[in-house]
């Protein structure tokens, strides 16, 4: 998965490059799959039982 | 527009003061450039950490790396419209909302990694750096930028010019741009190595897995 996403924002700066809209669209993409990627690897609760 | 109804503002005295504002209205251009060229450094610290101490980063690291160079990516998008000598507001405002949601982004998962060892008597992850963590001096720079762009933003009206001229402009983002996709060419290989044919990094990587994946190592 992080081999992907680290393709994928190669693929941004192409994209970027090419002035295309598929530049920015990729980007989210991108940003996408890194949330799932942070949530994938968030193993307990954000409290981690402090006190806020 | 104007009030009465629909024209796009190109009257003489927009593009006089267009004209007047000379250095001050490539400010943004040059701040992106300081912005893509700045977080790519910092991606770069980490990889001098990763190989000069040969530390593995941990799955939240590389989350973090990810963030850094979408935002990144964000200020490159302003300097790919700069080079073409026209940027319009909203080339400006798509990449500062990019690289601001990918520091909101990197924040969180910065802020997280350093709530995971904020203990008294947890040593932490890896090796610190000017008497920090790394996680912990990048929720320091992803607030700091957020801060910046926000700066940056609110003083847009005079330093935003829609037409930048072409030298050095464009050599100077042809370089930014060349060093982004490097910077991210090298930490694509330095991932496969570290992940090899899975899905993703264990908590606690402690090897190159590619090269026991492929049995070049025992």
């Amino acid at each position: 998965m992080d081999t992907l996403i680290f393709g994928g924002l190669l693929v941004v700066v192409v994209g970027i490059w090419r002035r295309g809209v598929v530049g920015v669209g990729v980007w989210w993409v991108v940003f996408v799959a890194t949330c799932f990627l942070l949530a994938h690897h968030i193993t307990s609760g954000l409290g981690l039982g402090l006190s806020y | 527009m104007d009030d009465s109804g629909g024209t796009p503002s190109t009257s003489p005295v927009a593009v006089a003061i267009d004209e007047r504002r000379g250095v001050l209205g490539q400010v943004q251009y040059w701040f992106a450039c300081l912005f893509a060229v700045g977080w790519t450094g910092v991606v770069c610290g980490g990889l001098a950490v990763q190989f000069g101490d040969w530390d593995y980063p941990c799955p939240l690291c590389m989350v973090q790396r990810m963030f850094m160079l979408l935002a990144a990516l964000g200020a490159a998008y302003v300097v790919r419209q700069g080079m073409t000598g026209r940027v319009s507001g909203s080339d400006y405002m798509t990449g500062w909302g990019l690289a601001l949601v990918a520091c909101v982004g990197g924040g969180f998962t910065s802020w997280r990694q350093t709530m995971l060892h904020i203990l008294p008597g947890d040593k932490g992850y890896g090796s610190p750096v000017l008497g920090l963590h790394l996680y912990v001096w990048a929720w320091v720079l992803f607030v700091a930028s957020i801060l910046a762009v926000g700066v940056v933003l609110a003083f847009a009206p005079v330093t935003a010019d829609r037409v930048l001229p072409a030298s050095p402009l464009r050599a100077v983002g042809r370089c930014v741009l060349a060093f982004v996709a490097l910077v991210i060419a090298v930490n694509l290989v330095a991932v496969f190595l570290l992940e090899g044919f899975h899905w993703f990094l264990p908590d606690d990587p402690s090897r190159y897995q590619f090269f026991y994946d492929v049995h070049l190592l025992p």
